[in-house]
């Protein structure tokens, strides 16, 4: 909301809350709007817009390199890249760059000998600026920070009268402090009316110091055999060794009366990671007349080490990088910290495979694998997965079919595989931890170091399995100019690794155990389509799948597992038998009371109004279990946010020098829940649509409650009126470009030279008020799938670039 | 020749790696099979189950105070609105349903508590040093300390008294005379090892000491003896046999070491942090570096400050809060009622005092009082120059000297062993009110309503007299439901449905 909208809210909430209270007298009805809000939005304006203080265009450069050569036995390959690009929420303060370097030699060593060697290096930076989050985030602030308050105020004295005894206490030389902007801006605006987590989001940023950094070597060799005539063995041996370097350092700051920070501090991780594998295929073709044989087996080991080393001071010399060194703090030992850890894993397999055709015209194959992790107890490690796919081409067939036809498969296969990557390294047992949990803070500071074990142990975990069958078809018509490939699916997750339903009496953090089925069904469809016609062709693949998303079994009684908080109010999502995967989990409304009647014509069996509370503009609720009372117990499934249609078009089309590229994507039958508010706070600023869209005594046919400020009747608590259709349509990308023709540039020695200009995310078709993709969010072990939390926009890019071939 | 000779390197290579590879051993981590051995381990273990006392946040917002406070006259629940934290909303309202998250961690607080003190017990040998027998009785303390904490707030719960095998995570609630009994077998053992609170040094004040398993044994026997739980439960004894029982471990207490506070507002003083009047306090520090609110519980400073104090302001002295657990007028006119000032001032402090400081425009929410609580007030000095949310150091006074004077004052009023009118006359004496010439049970029951508040007793006192329907039926409590708070659903969920619900719920 605007500033003047905002004002408004509040007053005209109030005012029909005095109303509704029975206060009417207009002298008394001011008074109390003049002491709770005293503001006239006739003059306020608009404010400040939080959103476009934030938001800055950024650029972007990216360039690459790349080299081929060599002679008939060594093949060289050699590229460069370099990307570079500033946030669009913080600028330079969000900046991310990427240099990689790569070289790949490959040698044919003798006619049974082939080597090779792949070396790439990368080193990245990122300075991050913290964004979905309800908590704090800089976009959930813009949202909720008010408009009335402003970026940057000229002088000291006019920051907010409440809060400056306060801040000059502390800050004795505000002028040289981080509360004052760089530049002649003055200082930081600060909210006298919004507070918690909640504040000046311009002000976050600029204090807002972190870098990362990380080198990363990935580096392969391997060897190729070919003893005999059909035999191919190639073993491998590749790493990845990586380095990172986390920086940060937080000046003493000040926001408001709830949030500040007195003592400076700066912290710095430095983390190696390394993982190696060994990887050793064989592979034997035979064929007999019309049968063709392809067996392989092989092995791969692979392990994965990190070492962590931290360290944490506060007093900082001077609030600069050059003084956010750990030896550079001037505080006693007990506000410093140190810091590290070490962990590995490891990982064995064996697997072979056979694959069959008669003439290419019946194709069998099947695979055995056996996957072993140390992160399962012994007798446990290893499981099988086998699959099989039978494939028939119809078209080699002697049998005549239409002419248009020029192919077509039919395919089915079944096959299981494993996945564990949710599971720490020690899951199945119980280890000692010692950490702030298990110590007893003590009253004047000291910290007494206890140990408890970690969680209750569960050796019998296995392996997560998920079976998939798959049934489908290939089809190419008109001479492969229009392709159809169309699956059905199924595939069933058994074994689901989740939290164990193991009674909290017990006395320890519930096991993971193995304790959930889900079943994810549907239907994928791909279409092509390509034509040349003179200098014109085209190419257009368009895809859409169909998905059914349904959990069938958890093994607890209730059969339910909570999933992500939101907000101050709960979890949001939650997992249940029969029901799609973290459904949105809240109270379903029942439309808005109209008037006094229907609120008081809602009454349960003993004559109760089921909404006591509710006045004519709140949020009617559907007592689901119909004990004639609004609870906990009434909250129900309002929303699945897995998309029923996923849908994208790629399309390219050339005329002489000219090529255009589109590509669309989008979703249907999808929720999203608008969850980037805060219901906590009362002055918070609110989506405009709270204003413009609220139920009031003229307009009953409102989409949204009454403009609330008191909300007894909790009308922002996780509800269905915050779910909203997350269907939308996307241009992802599109590029036009034009090759300039090869007789002007052959003058230059030049092969090829192409010039483009490309957009992404052109734009966005949808009904939800905002960006509806929003992906899993906020760090809640998957359970957050489709709650918005005031997302890191997707940035619009628009480039130029040119692509030199010599 | 040389292709054999590579041909059979790797299939070395491959067959080498079997099962014993995919063995690893954490770095720096023992398992719970191999801890324990040392006194070191022990004394670690013994920590862990002091901690837990101190969460009052843990994966969600449940505080052992404001669950026992919320459900009394004493206090509104208020904060941001109906809207903020309504699983405290509806504790406060007598709306809780099993789903309520806050009764859910308060009864893994308890539990949690349970296990990290049987973890000890098992291990720990008691002939090894005298440390360990001091240890074994702390634990033993503490477990009597978290299951009197799980009769009071759910009725009959699972006893388990060593850790479970996966076989028997199903349990029955057990009934609450067999808990009761093992508080009382814990307690009787505990006290002849636990050490005396003069003999500790600075650093060991968090400990419970035989002050605190008489007093908490004493309180044991009180509340067998009190109405609700004589007509609830069916114990060997008579309650004049218990209030005999009660009184007898309260002398042990009386006339020792312990003294009241000269000045009642100084009680909930940091400077006055195991005081003289102090027995048992649930310690919180300065010093967490904060946190998140995600998973996890939060150790360190103690959140009920920040969650109480006025939401808005900006001041030097107070610090601004949340809003949380506002005095009730109630209280209030009850204090003015018997003219105690003194006790009034100690327990609120209202607008007047916020104008007195210089505060201003402090936010009006929903159920507003004018009243806050000055025994968990968010002072400027109590707490750390960066995310003073986390580390106001307020201590919970648990057991307090005044509290044993009363509880005894009671046990003799019942029983008729002694005399309870000294007692009662020596807590109003420090509340600077005249003496009372005779002493009878309406004496007793506001005594301990005035001298107690925002301290977690009253809601728990009322229960036991019989008196919460008349005295807290406006409020929505009602008769047979209120008494305890329902079994988390979940637990019984997961216990496969071998747990029952509390009636009515």
């Amino acid at each position: 909301m605007n500033a003047k909208q905002y004002a408004s809210y509040f007053r005209e909430g109030r005012r029909y809350e005095l109303m509704t209270e029975g206060v009417t007298d207009p002298e008394d009805v001011m008074d109390e709007l003049d002491n709770a809000y005293p503001f006239n939005p006739d003059t306020l304006g608009t404010g400040t817009n939080w959103m476009n203080e934030i938001f800055q265009s950024a650029p972007v450069q990216q360039h690459h390199l790349s080299i081929q050569g060599g002679s008939e036995k060594t093949k060289v390959f050699a590229s460069a890249s370099y990307y570079d690009q500033d946030g669009i929420v913080g600028g330079s303060k969000a900046n991310f760059n990427r240099a990689t370097a790569r070289v790949n030699v490959d040698h044919d060593a003798k006619d049974w000998l082939k080597i090779g060697t792949k070396i790439s290096y990368t080193n990245l930076n990122r300075k991050q600026i913290e964004e979905n989050n309800e908590f704090g985030g800089v976009i959930s602030n813009a949202m909720a920070i008010d408009p009335l308050t402003s970026v940057y105020v000229d002088d000291f004295d006019d920051l907010p009268d409440k809060y400056l005894a306060q801040v000059t206490d502390n800050f004795p030389n505000p002028e040289n402090s981080s509360l004052k902007a760089p530049g002649d801006k003055g200082y930081y605006g600060m909210s006298p009316y919004v507070q918690n987590e909640i504040v000046n989001p311009v002000a976050q940023m600029n204090n807002d110091h972190g870098r990362w950094s990380q080198d990363k070597l990935v580096a392969g060799f391997y060897a190729n055999f070919k003893p005999i005539e059909g035999l191919n063995i190639r073993s491998s041996y590749d790493i990845d060794l990586s380095y990172g370097n986390n920086h940060y350092w937080t000046p003493r700051y000040y926001y408001h009366s709830v949030n500040y920070n007195y003592r400076n501090n700066t912290g710095r991780s430095t983390d190696k990671w390394f993982t190696w594998q060994l990887e050793n295929v064989a592979n034997y073709k035979k064929s007999f007349g019309d049968h063709a044989f392809d067996f392989m087996a092989g092995m791969t080991a692979r392990e994965y080490n990190h070492f962590n080393l931290n360290g944490y001071g506060e007093v900082l010399q001077e609030e600069s990088w050059d003084f956010a060194v750990l030896d550079a703090v001037l505080s006693d030992t007990t506000r410093a910290a140190a810091g590290g850890y070490r962990d590995e894993n490891r990982l064995f397999s064996y697997f072979g495979r056979v694959q069959y055709d008669f003439q290419e015209k019946y194709l069998l194959n099947a695979t055995l694998r056996a996957d072993g992790s140390s992160k399962l107890a012994k007798g446990n490690k290893y499981r099988y997965f086998p699959s099989v796919s039978l494939g028939w081409v119809v078209t080699k067939e002697d049998f005549p079919l239409p002419d248009v036809i020029n192919f077509l498969k039919l395919r089915a296969s079944w096959g299981r595989n494993g996945s564990i990557g949710s599971l720490g390294n020690f899951d199945y047992v119980s280890t000692i931890k010692s950490d702030a949990e298990s110590s007893y803070y003590l009253s004047g500071g000291n910290k007494l170091t206890g140990a408890e074990p970690a969680s209750l142990a569960n050796p019998d975990l296995v392996w997560e399995t998920s079976e998939q069958i798959d049934i489908g078809f290939d089809l190419y018509l008109f001479n492969n100019q229009l392709t159809l490939t169309a699956d059905y699916y199924k595939k069933t997750t058994i074994d689901l690794i989740t939290t164990g339903p193991v009674p909290l009496y017990v006395g320890n953090d519930q096991p993971l155990v193995n304790a959930g089925d889900v079943v994810n069904s549907g239907v994928e469809l791909e279409l092509g389509l390509k034509k040349k016609m003179g200098d014109f062709s085209y190419d257009i693949s368009a895809q859409a799948s169909y998905l059914k998303n349904e959990v069938t079994y958890i093994g607890n009684k209730a059969s339910t597992l909570l999933g992500a908080n939101l907000g101050t109010t709960g979890a949001i999502t939650r997992a249940e038998e029969g029901k799609p995967m973290w459904y949105f989990y809240g109270y379903q409304d029942d439309g808005i009371f109209n008037s006094w009647g229907e609120v008081q014509s809602y009454t349960n069996d003993e004559g109760n109004l089921i909404q006591p509370n509710a006045v004519p503009g709140d949020i009617k609720f559907k007592d689901i279990n119909g004990d004639g009372d609004i609870n906990e117990d009434d909250k129900t499934m309002i929303g699945n946010p897995h998309p029923k249609w996923s849908f994208s078009l790629s399309s390219t089309f050339t005329y002489k020098n000219f090529d255009l590229n589109l590509f669309f994507n989008g979703r249907a039958g999808v929720d999203t829940y608008f969850g980037a508010y805060r219901t906590d706070l009362n002055m918070n600023n609110k989506p405009e649509f709270f204003y413009d869209e609220a139920w009031t005594t003229q307009n009953t046919s409102a989409d949204f409650p009454r403009k609330t400020v008191d909300d007894e009747n909790r009308n922002f608590s996780h509800n269905s009126m915050f779910v909203f259709d997350g269907s939308f349509l996307r241009l992802q990308s599109a590029e036009l470009g034009y090759t300039l023709p090869e007789k002007l540039t052959s003058k230059a020695k030049v092969e090829k030279l192409r010039v483009y200009i490309s957009g992404q995310n052109l734009f966005l078709l949808t009904k939800y008020p905002g960006d509806p993709e929003v992906g899993n969010t906020g760090g809640y072990g998957g359970s957050s799938i489709g709650v918005d939390r005031g997302l890191y926009p997707r940035s619009r890019i628009l480039s130029i670039g040119a692509s030199v071939n010599f | 020749m040389k292709k054999i000779i590579l041909l059979s390197l790797l299939i070395v290579v491959a067959n080498s790696c079997k099962e014993d590879w995919l063995e690893l051993d954490p770095i720096g981590e023992k398992f719970e099979t191999n801890y324990y051995q040392t006194e070191e381990e022990i004394f670690s273990g013994l920590v862990s189950a002091y901690s837990i006392l101190q969460p009052k946040y843990y994966s969600g917002w449940s505080s052992y105070y404001f669950l026992a406070n919320f459900p009394s006259d004493d206090a509104k629940v208020v904060g941001g609105g109906p809207g903020d934290r309504p699983e405290y909303h509806e504790i406060g309202e007598f709306r809780t349903v099993p789903t309520n998250p806050a009764v859910l961690q308060l009864w893994r607080r308890d539990f949690y508590g349970v296990y990290r003190a049987n973890v000890v017990i098992e291990n720990a040998d008691p002939e090894a040093s005298q440390k360990s027998k001091e240890y074994i009785a702390e634990a033993k303390f503490l477990r009597a300390y978290f299951y009197f904490e799980l009769l009071r707030f759910f009725g009959d719960v699972p006893l388990i008294t060593g850790t479970l095998n996966p076989d028997e995570y199903n349990q029955p609630r057990d009934p609450a005379e067999e808990v009761f009994a093992q508080i009382i077998e814990d307690l009787t053992e505990a006290i002849p090892d636990l050490p005396v609170k003069s003999s500790l040094g600075s650093g060991e004040l968090y400990r419970a000491t035989k002050g605190a398993g008489q007093s908490l044994l004493g309180k044991a026997y009180l509340y067998m003896a009190s109405p609700y739980y004589q007509q609830t439960y069916d114990f060997p004894k008579s309650a004049n046999e218990y209030y005999e029982l009660a009184a007898g471990r309260f002398e042990q207490v009386i006339g020792g070491i312990y003294e009241l506070e000269d000045n009642y507002d100084d009680i909930w003083r940091y400077s006055h942090e195991h005081g003289s009047e102090s027995i048992f306090e649930i310690e919180y520090a300065n010093i967490s570096r904060g946190g998140d609110w995600g998973n996890g519980r939060v150790n360190g400073g103690n959140i009920d400050v920040q969650m109480s104090g006025p939401r808005g302001i900006s001041t030097d002295t107070l610090l601004a809060g949340w809003g949380f657990d506002m005095v009730s007028k109630d209280l209030i006119d009850a204090y003015e009622a018997e003219g105690d000032s003194a006790r009034k001032y100690g327990t609120a402090y209202g607008e007047d005092f916020l104008n007195e400081i210089g505060a201003t425009d402090w936010e009006k929410t929903e159920g507003y009082t004018g009243w806050y609580s000055k025994k968990r007030a968010p002072w400027a000095h109590i707490t750390f120059q960066s995310s003073p949310e986390w580390n106001f150091e307020t201590n919970e006074r648990m057991i307090r000297y005044a509290d044993v004077l009363l509880m005894c004052a009671e046990a003799y009023l019942q029983s008729g062993t002694g005399d309870p009118l000294p007692l009662v006359n020596q807590v109003r004496e420090r509340a600077m009110l005249d003496p009372l010439g005779s002493v009878d049970m309406e004496d007793i029951k506001l005594e301990r309503r005035l001298e107690l508040a925002m301290e977690g007793h009253r809601f728990f006192d009322l229960v036991r007299w019989g008196d919460a329907a008349s005295e807290l039926g406006e409020l929505g409590f009602e008769e047979n439901k209120h008494e305890v708070f329902p079994i988390p659903q979940s637990e019984i969920d997961n216990s496969n449905g071998k747990l029952e619900q509390n009636p009515n719920y």
